[in-house]
């Protein structure tokens, strides 16, 4: 009963704070005008230090990934200096399955196929679900397929209405990892050897994804305290995707950029890896929860005492813009998409929770860790909504009220100042998208680069309006005691 | 790059921004406030901003007689609250000269538009002695209409294309009473307080008449006049009576309404064929305001006449 309470009361705070942030500073400028202004300034001079810090990591970010870009990752794995062997390492690749069309697995099958890692040490797992109907023949028209290219395909089907367990991926591939490791055990691997991907149904690796993932594992002392994050570039339907679609994954995947500099506070996000002895030390991924991919980071650092981490890769893995059927489709895909993202805040009361049962994690790093996922969450709830709509009301309104006050005539040069910083990291990653740009497929005019240079016109619409608002909707829902079922993306091509 | 070079250009990036946002903020908002520390005096003081707006831009700005160095559009800003002299200048423009107040916290905005230096005066090439002019606007042109010792004409705006349109010549004092001109199917009207003249300009070979008749002679004084029903009418307020001139046919008038009062102003709306009366009350000192609507009265006569057929 207690602990019910206490969960009420943490899934409160960070809706309640952000809608405070909101309504504090309408309530504050219908009261005190002037000090508003303060308060907005104080604000946007915050965001121009913030953004012009994310500048700096997106830089750096590059930097680091065009350092490695022409590593020869497979020679360096057989160089290894490490205690395990290459040649005993095996992979196993699972992709969550539900009802992602069949040339869409197949696209993705033959990418990992194509990859400059072994296939004969890849074992692929394709975890369908007993919802989807026809999932098993399906899987094993495309196993049959697949499987003189891999060490083994295994397939898995996940029962409906297992009690305990939510519709959501975490469940599926919870399920799949647990017949994985009967059948691993069965054939007497070592689970140490082992290195689990759990990737999405359009996940495509980049050639070297594995023999980079290979070495980083050899090479690392905490090879079992860590989680190894790729890049998630959202391209493979790029050249077809609207132009807001396309910003929006652009600006999700520099997101993941700038957060891999960031080596305390990254954690596992999408398509991921790991050592499938910690997976299973940890009890597989969350079964009741959506946002698994985060929260199989968190299961671990409780597992370890905080002493757990996400490792950059810096290597991508290609995966497709959610797109709908048609325009205003795909503007509720990318909105549904977002607040299943943004439903990550359930990433607080979890952590929040044990944190309250775990002593042996030290106080400062539960409080920094906390407001790390606070302050994330609060912020994308609420930056968009401040700056794009807040700012220009009150200085709106501050023309009627204040009419000639300095304060209000500061404001509004602040206010362009971040729109410069703003327009500065948009042109870094305008540049920088370029690089990520899969080939121009056959039919497609050149013309489409005009649009992918316009596109970014966009972003401050984008911002406003697919940046805060699913933030703030999902916030609510917990707030309000609504709770978010699990939507998968559409996945279609 | 190693990883540990990475983390202290991070770690050096985040505290330099942090650093710069702890030191800069306060320094910010202080001067957003209008504050300035005064190294003399070693104290903070409450100054203004001066916001100056010009067109054309690019205005040397002098304050007090001092040149500011940056041009218009610009703000001065830490100005001490007080009066100061205010000009602009630009080469080719009148200098602006005005008195301005800065107060603490506030921003003086200031909008100016100069006035270019007349160079150099146009003159029309003909030396016709011109009695009096009129711009007459239609929807696509606009042309000048002038009263000459030689007849009527027309000229573009640039001063250029002269065209006669009339052989008849209105004496200058006749030409200088002219109240308003309006040209309509060929037909030039225009009216003083006492007359009306419709001059015919769809006649390649001018008339040979060289006076002006008028086409109506008011009763008292011509106040109003307005084109109308269809713009075949004009429909004049002549101090006594409303009365309708067919501009089709001169000559053929009708008289629509008798006023009640010299004072009576009319208004006559060719969208709605609607005619406003402003008269006199019989039998009281008041006003009031009265509507003819002219179609629903032409459409009610008409189906009447169709019901006794």
């Amino acid at each position: 009963m207690r602990e019910e309470k206490i969960k009420r009361i943490l899934e409160i705070i960070p809706g309640f704070l952000s809608w405070f942030i909101i309504f504090s500073l309408i309530i504050l400028f219908i009261l005190k005008p002037l000090s508003a202004i303060v308060v907005i300034i104080v604000y946007l001079l915050y965001w121009v230090a913030r953004l012009l810090y994310s500048s700096i990591l997106l830089l750096m970010a590059h930097y680091r990934m065009q350092s490695k870009k022409n590593n020869d990752w497979l020679s360096m794995c057989k160089d290894a200096n490490s205690d395990l062997k290459f040649e005993d390492i095996i992979h196993v690749v699972l992709y969550t399955i539900y009802k992602e069309p069949e040339n869409l697995i197949i696209d993705s099958l033959n990418f990992l196929k194509d990859t400059d890692y072994p296939a004969d040490k890849i074992i692929v797992v394709l975890a369908g679900e007993e919802r989807a109907q026809g999932a098993y023949d399906k899987l094993k028209a495309i196993s049959d397929k697949f499987k003189q290219h891999f060490l083994d395909i295994i397939i898995t089907i996940h029962p409906k209405n297992i009690p305990g367990e939510i519709t959501a991926k975490g469940a599926n591939a919870t399920y799949a990892a647990r017949q994985v490791k009967v059948y691993l055990g069965e054939k007497g691997y070592d689970f140490k050897n082992i290195i689990i991907s759990c990737f999405d149904a359009d996940t495509c690796p980049d050639e070297n994804y594995f023999s980079c993932l290979t070495y980083n594992f050899l090479v690392n002392q905490k090879r079992y305290h860590t989680s190894f994050q790729p890049l998630p570039i959202y391209s493979n339907n790029i050249y077809t995707a609207p132009a807001f679609a396309r910003v929006i994954e652009t600006g999700s995947t520099f997101w993941q950029f700038i957060e891999g500099m960031r080596y305390e506070k990254f954690i596992t996000f999408s398509s991921h890896s790991m050592s499938f002895k910690t997976l299973i030390e940890v009890d597989y991924w969350p079964v009741d929860l959506i946002s698994d991919d985060s929260l199989i980071f968190w299961k671990c650092f409780l597992k370890f005492n905080g002493d757990y981490k996400t490792y950059p890769l810096d290597i991508p893995v290609y995966m497709d813009i959610a797109v709908g059927k048609n325009l205003l489709d795909t503007i509720k895909v990318q909105y549904k998409q977002k607040r299943r993202w943004a439903w990550g805040v359930e990433n607080f009361i979890f952590l929040a929770q044990h944190f309250l049962k775990k002593n042996e994690i030290p106080f400062t790093v539960k409080f920094r860790k906390l407001y790390q996922i606070l302050d994330g969450h609060v912020n994308w709830a609420t930056w968009a909504i401040v700056i794009s709509f807040i700012t220009p009301l009150i200085l709106f309104l501050g023309k009627i009220v204040l009419k000639n006050s300095l304060a209000l005539f500061n404001l509004s040069y602040i206010n362009s100042v971040v729109f410069h910083s703003l327009s500065f990291i948009l042109l870094l990653c305008i540049i920088i998208s370029w690089e990520f740009m899969p080939p121009r497929p056959k039919g497609v005019s050149r013309l489409v680069y005009v649009s992918f240079l316009f596109q970014w016109l966009l972003t401050p619409f984008i911002s406003a309006v697919l940046g805060s608002f699913p933030s703030l909707d999902a916030q609510t829902r917990l707030m309000l005691g609504r709770y978010l079922s699990f939507t998968p993306t559409p996945k279609t091509r | 790059m190693q990883e540990k070079y990475y983390s202290f250009l991070r770690h050096f990036s985040f505290w330099l921004f942090s650093l710069a946002f702890v030191i800069l903020t306060p320094v910010i908002v202080y001067y957003s406030l209008g504050y300035k520390f005064d190294i003399k005096s070693k104290k903070f003081l409450k100054t203004g901003a001066l916001s100056i707006k010009t067109f054309p831009r690019a205005v040397t700005v002098y304050l007090d007689g001092k040149k500011i160095d940056e041009l218009t559009p610009g703000t001065i800003r830490e100005l001490m609250p007080h009066k100061y002299n205010l000009v602009l200048e630009k080469e080719g423009f009148y200098p602006y000269n005005m008195e301005i107040e800065i107060k603490p916290s506030l921003v003086n905005n200031i909008d100016v538009f100069l006035i270019p230096k007349i160079k150099g005066v146009e003159k029309v090439k003909f030396d016709f002695n011109i009695y009096g002019f009129f711009l007459l606007r239609q929807i696509f042109t606009e042309k000048i209409l002038i009263f000459t010792d030689k007849g009527i004409y027309f000229l573009d705006t640039d001063l250029e294309g002269i065209k006669k349109v009339s052989e008849q010549i209105f004496e200058e004092h006749l030409a200088n009473s002219i109240e308003e001109v309006i040209a309509n199917n060929n037909k030039l009207i225009f009216w003083n307080k006492k007359n009306i003249w419709v001059v015919d300009i769809s006649n390649e070979n001018f008339p040979s008449t060289d006076t002006a008749n008028p086409v109506y002679t008011a009763g008292k004084s011509i106040k109003d006049a307005f084109l109308g029903l269809r713009e075949r009418y004009l429909i004049v307020n002549d101090g006594l009576k409303v009365i309708a001139l067919d501009m089709d046919n001169l000559g053929v008038s009708f008289e629509i309404y008798t006023l009640n009062n010299l004072n009576a102003k009319i208004f006559y709306d060719a969208r709605s064929e609607t005619l406003y009366i402003k008269d006199k009350i019989p039998r009281t000192e008041n006003f009031s305001l009265f509507k003819i609507e002219i179609m629903p009265l032409i459409g009610g006569r008409i189906s009447n006449e169709r019901r006794k057929d």
